[in-house]
């Protein structure tokens, strides 16, 4: 019973319905309407906006996608510039940060204060290395080669300033600084091998003394592999030492040249004015006997 | 193309514009606001179709923004004070009369008066799903569709909902 209620109630809602005029009004309304109606009309004082561009172009996409390339290659800058040779960032800040911050240096000045610069901060890498122990052949050879560049970048300024003076005390900043780090690369080195050595004296205890003596040999030559570096700190630096050398004598033997010439003509100029004060007198002296000879008479 | 699309419409209209009447009456209970949310609804069918957008369920799409456009309503609403609307809701009757009604639909519009009072006890979450399924006899999918919820949830109101106003109905 209460179901067929239920029934009759859904059928009663079902027949309430528009009247035919509300039905008519309604459908015109609607198709009155028509797109461009409701198109927004352009203000004729409206100038040039960018909101207007970002908005409506694609011109978002492009400035999103620049936006994010810059801000992550901001991000790797930052990143690759504590990198070690060993991380996947370092070719970055060798290859193109570095030279490009070179680029910005403008006088053989500041260009080999750069240079001298990037070639102490490798060693301090090479430190780095050392005391994670993993300063092997390969990066050995990879600092060597950039310090090398360095080198003969550092060089090839040197010799394009003028000021002397500057350049010495550069040469002189960097050999100090070099000789320190050296130093105190050599030495941890050689920690680290006092290191290597006792652990391998406990093994070779285990073992035979013939493993003993093939252990030392390799010791040796990792040794002799170790002072690589330092050794081409220290050609780098005689060379650069016997350049300036040279430069300075060059310049003395110019200026001694400058002299002597100067000092030619001062003689002959001397030269010529005694001579010509020798005529003078002599001139008078003839003048004077004339004259004597004349009141004789 | 453009006859074509208009007699497109005029067609949707003729079959729907009832449905979606009724849908807007039941719950605005107001003739006048019903038709006025009814031409929007129809209005703003006409403007996708004059922008090329592909419908393709005229029926769940015309109830999805039927659906909405009340809830617009009601936030509206909110802002006239409580008072007013307790006031009015009092002395508030259904105005389901139109040019056909006389005395005898009057007598049979009883049950109708009384059902949708009931519908409108339900909870809201019950009220939309079980008119839908038993007025409109619409699908749970495309209740689910208009609603946004799936076709299973749908389902599940619809019963919890439809065994709700079968308590009330015995009480």
């Amino acid at each position: 019973m209460k179901n067929k209620n239920l029934d009759k109630g859904i059928k009663e809602i079902q027949n309430i319905k528009m009247t035919s005029l509300e039905k008519s009004q309604i459908l015109e309304n609607v198709l009155s309407f028509s797109v461009t109606e409701n198109q927004p009309i352009k203000s004729p004082y409206q100038g040039f906006s960018f909101s207007f561009l970002l908005k409506n172009t694609r011109l978002a996409y492009v400035v999103a996608v620049c936006l994010i390339f810059v801000l992550s290659s901001g991000g790797l800058v930052f990143a690759s510039e504590a990198s070690l040779p060993d991380s996947i960032l370092y070719p970055i800040k060798v290859k193109i940060i570095e030279p490009i911050g070179g680029v910005l240096k403008f006088s053989a000045k500041e260009k080999a204060q750069y240079e001298s610069k990037l070639s102490i901060k490798r060693i301090s890498e090479a430190e780095a290395l050392a005391q994670k122990n993993k300063l092997d052949d390969v990066n050995k050879k990879k600092l060597g080669d950039l310090l090398l560049n360095h080198m003969d970048a550092l060089n090839k300024e040197i010799d394009k300033t003028d000021d002397n003076r500057e350049a010495n005390k550069i040469i002189d900043n960097f050999t100090k600084e070099m000789n320190v780090r050296a130093k105190i690369l050599d030495n941890k080195k050689s920690e680290g091998r006092k290191v290597d050595g006792n652990k391998q004296n406990e093994i070779s205890k285990e073992k035979s003394k013939d493993q003993e003596d093939k252990h030392k040999k390799i010791i040796k030559e990792i040794r002799s592999e170790d002072l690589e570096i330092s050794n081409v700190v220290e050609m780098n630096t005689e060379v650069m030492k016997e350049n300036q050398k040279k430069k300075e004598l060059e310049v003395i033997n110019k200026e001694i040249k400058k002299e002597e010439i100067h000092n030619d003509t001062i003689d002959t100029k001397v030269e010529k004015s005694i001579n010509k004060s020798s005529d003078n007198s002599n001139n008078e002296r003839k003048d004077k006997n004339d004259k004597h000879k004349e009141n004789e008479d | 193309m453009e006859q074509h699309m208009i007699n497109k419409f005029e067609n949707i209209y003729k079959e729907e514009s009832d449905a979606i009447f009724r849908f807007c009456l039941l719950r605005v209970s107001d003739r006048e606001k019903a038709l006025d949310l009814t031409q929007e609804t129809f209005l703003r069918l006409w403007k996708s179709m004059l922008k090329g957008e592909e419908i393709l369920n005229n029926k769940a799409f015309l109830f999805k923004i039927a659906h909405r456009l009340i809830i617009d309503w009601y936030r509206k609403k909110k802002s006239f004070s409580l008072e007013s609307i307790l006031e009015r809701r009092e002395d508030e009757e259904y105005d389901i009369l139109d040019e056909n009604t006389d005395t005898e639909s009057l007598s049979t519009q009883a049950e109708a008066r009384h059902l949708i009072e009931k519908i409108n006890d339900l909870p809201s979450y019950h009220r939309t799903p079980v008119y839908l399924r038993y007025v409109e006899d619409l699908s749970p999918v495309e209740i689910g569709k208009i609603l946004g919820i799936s076709a299973n949830a749908a389902s599940v109101r619809i019963n919890r909902g439809l065994k709700e106003l079968k308590e009330q109905y015995e009480k």
